[in-house]
Formats: structure tokens, C-alpha cells, sequence
């Protein structure tokens, strides 16, 4: 984990595409794995990110997490929509990409200042207030009308109540203060009792698995099935 | 006169853009002819190094002073020319510029993120254009402008770097 530089992005994408350009590498599912958690940090840090905005930055968490998932658990197998949300968000930072360049291209023909002058239209054109023949007060109601079908929509986000479930990070953190203290555990025993038991059972393996990989901890497992057991490497 | 001169003193004259409908009413010529004679003229503008060019966008035609000129003109005329693009308008306009066009979902798609800061932004200066959507009640489509244009000092939009390869 090192520091993200706090260079500005125009969004999402943005961040993604310069984490990779960062570490010169492609836009490949292998890359993406690889700045997933420099992502997450920039996110997690980031208490400028506009909350309007801050939901397309999650989107983008959420798959980029289901990749690295997928590149730590080779056995995982993902559903065809999941796989498709991979491949989509290659092609978009692809996309990007491209447009991204083009634009520092205008900017490079902007900053040339080669502007191309008009003539000034007529000088005789006086704006003036000149209503068409028997205006009426019914006549304004419809071009207001007008005006108003010209407003674009926009679509109003769908409101829904986020339970409280436990982070990964908290639960990286409880894991370490209980196994420091010199005993055993079996998983059964790690797992809290929380309300939510299903979504606490994968944090809890996601935080060993973690644990495991920064050589933090062992796991013990005497045969296929049997309980895990966990103590501090220490 | 021939219809080349027309059209030339026609675009002198009216300092602003002028539509195809609009030079065929006044010449009272068919649309073919004066199409046409925009192309001569317009090639013969550049290929000669004359002072003044047309440029081409959207159906219609606006006469401006050479590329080559702009640093003399700028001393003549004093335009206030505004700062830098931001990224974000970078990346808007680029979207704008090669693939309008297009919605603002399209927009908004593309950058991963909410534009409609942006796209205002870039309305308020004139760099891009909208219109109704044909189909689309509420829907705005977008492109870029004349001003786009005459800030780039490019004829039309098809100049921009590897333009044709976007369009594919």
C-alpha cells in the first residue's frame, strides 16, 4: 500500500485510469486486480468526493473488488452477468481512455490561441422587445409551457436504507486484538453473533484470508471439512 | 457574378452563419450549385493563403479571418479570450467533438460521472449547441459550436486529429 498522488480526476474513471497509467501498465483485468486497493484507499480518503458523485465511485469499487476476488479465488466461478461487469468496465476505461487524450488534444489546439475572427454581424440589429401582432396573455402561458418541456429531466435516484454491516477492516482489526492474546480459535468461534450471519461469515473469512496473505496469522486444518483453526503467527 | 462571388460577398456581408436554405433563397440557385461553389470557394481560400476562410458545421457556412492572420487581427481586436479548458471540459468536449451529436446520458456514461456541471458550463460559453432530440421528449442532443471551431482554428470539426478514425 503506498500514497496515492492527490493529483485531481474528473471522476471514477478518471482515478482508475491513472492509478494504472501510474504503475505503466495496460487496461487488463490483471491491472485492474492490481490497483483495486491503491483504489479503495483513494476512496476511503477522499472526503472531498462530492456525495452526488460518490455513488459512481462505489460502482466502480464494487467491480473492481469482484475482479480481485476472482484473481485471489481462481476456484471462484462468477456468473455470466458478473463476468460481463468485468468486461464492461475494461471497455469503458478503454473508451476513456480515448476520449480523455482527444481532450488534451483540444487543449493543445486551444492553448495555440489561433483564434478566427467574424465580422460583426449587422449593426443595425437593435434587440428590442417586439411581440407578434394580438399577443396575449395565453400566448405567454404556452411559450413558458415550452420552456418548460425544453428543461431536461433528471432521473431521481432510487432511496434505499444501507444496513449497518460490519467492515472488512473492522473485522481485520477485531481478529488481530482476540489472536494477539496467545490463543486458539476455530472459525465458528470468530464468527460474531450478529443478526446478518451470512454476510458476517464472508467478512470474517475475507479478513483470514488477508491475514493469511500478510503472514499475520496461521490456519490450521487437520482434514477436508473439519473445523479451521486460527492462531497468531507469533 | 458568379454564384462563387455571391456566396462570398453573401457570408462577408452577414457576419454570421448562413444556411444552405438560407444562400439558396437569397441566390435563388439549387442547392447542388451552391454546395459546390462553397467547396471552390472554400479550397481556393486556403490553397491560395488568402485572408479570410469559411468554415463548415452543421448545414451551415461563417466566414472568418485566415488562421495564419490571428495574431495581427488580435492586435486590431481586442477579444477577451478566457483561460484554460478544466480536464473535465477536455473530456466533454472530446466526447462532444467526435461523437455529437450526443445525449447527455451518453456524456455522463462515458465519464463515469454526473456532467451536467460541465456540459452548462460549456453551454454558458458558447463551445457547444443543443437541440431537441427528434424522438426523445425532454432530450437534449449536443454538439459542438462555430465557437468551438474559430477557438480551435480549425475549418470544421472533421480536422480534428484522427477524426475519421473515432467516426468508424
Amino acid at each position: 500500500m503506498y500514497n496515492v498522488s492527490t493529483q485531481k480526476f474528473t471522476g471514477p474513471l478518471d482515478l482508475l485510469l491513472q492509478l494504472v497509467e501510474k504503475n505503466h501498465l495496460e487496461i487488463t483485468e490483471i491491472s485492474l486486480a492490481h490497483v483495486t486497493q491503491d483504489y479503495l484507499v483513494y476512496v476511503g480518503s477522499q472526503d472531498f468526493i462530492a456525495p452526488e458523485e460518490l455513488a459512481d465511485f462505489l460502482v466502480v469499487a464494487a467491480t473492481l473488488l469482484l475482479i480481485k476476488s476472482k484473481t485471489l479465488l481462481p476456484v471462484m466461478t462468477l456468473k455470466p452477468e458478473e463476468e460481463e461487469e468485468i468486461f464492461d468496465l475494461e471497455n469503458r476505461l478503454q473508451l476513456y481512455k480515448k476520449y480523455k487524450e482527444k481532450g488534451k488534444e483540444i487543449q493543445s489546439l486551444w492553448q495555440k490561441g489561433i483564434y478566427l475572427f467574424t465580422r460583426p454581424p449587422w449593426k443595425e440589429t437593435i434587440i428590442e422587445f417586439s411581440p407578434p401582432p394580438h399577443f396575449e396573455a395565453a400566448d405567454l402561458a404556452n411559450f413558458f409551457k415550452k420552456t418548460l418541456i425544453g428543461i431536461e429531466e433528471s432521473i431521481p435516484l432510487e432511496k434505499k436504507k444501507i444496513a449497518k454491516i460490519v467492515s472488512l477492516k473492522e473485522r481485520i482489526q477485531e481478529l488481530m486484538e482476540k489472536l494477539t492474546q496467545g490463543k486458539n480459535y476455530s472459525f465458528e468461534e470468530l464468527i460474531s453473533q450478529s443478526k446478518d450471519k451470512k454476510m458476517d461469515l464472508i467478512v470474517t473469512f475475507l479478513a483470514i484470508l488477508y491475514l493469511v496473505k500478510e503472514n499475520l496469522i496461521k490456519v490450521k486444518q487437520d482434514k477436508n471439512f473439519s473445523s479451521l483453526w486460527i492462531s497468531s503467527q507469533k | 457574378m458568379d454564384i462563387k462571388s455571391k456566396i462570398e460577398s453573401l457570408l462577408f456581408a452577414a457576419g454570421e452563419p448562413l444556411s444552405l436554405q438560407k444562400l439558396t433563397k437569397l441566390t435563388g440557385e439549387s442547392e447542388t450549385k451552391i454546395k459546390e461553389a462553397l467547396e471552390i470557394l472554400s479550397e481556393e481560400l486556403k490553397s491560395q493563403a488568402r485572408g479570410i476562410r469559411i468554415l463548415s458545421h452543421n448545414g451551415e457556412w461563417l466566414m472568418v479571418t485566415a488562421p495564419e492572420a490571428a495574431p495581427l487581427v488580435q492586435k486590431l481586436k481586442k477579444e477577451v479570450f478566457e483561460g484554460d479548458l478544466t480536464n473535465a471540459s477536455q473530456e466533454t468536449l472530446a466526447i462532444i467533438a467526435y461523437r455529437g451529436p450526443v445525449t447527455r446520458t451518453e456524456i455522463n456514461e462515458i465519464r463515469g460521472v454526473e456532467s451536467s456541471y460541465t456540459i452548462n458550463q460549456l453551454l454558458g460559453r458558447g463551445l457547444v449547441e443543443r437541440f431537441y432530440h427528434p424522438q426523445r421528449p425532454h432530450t437534449f442532443l449536443y454538439q459542438i459550436s462555430f465557437a468551438f471551431l474559430q477557438h480551435l482554428g480549425i475549418h470544421s470539426v472533421e480536422e480534428l486529429p484522427q477524426y475519421g478514425e473515432f467516426k468508424k
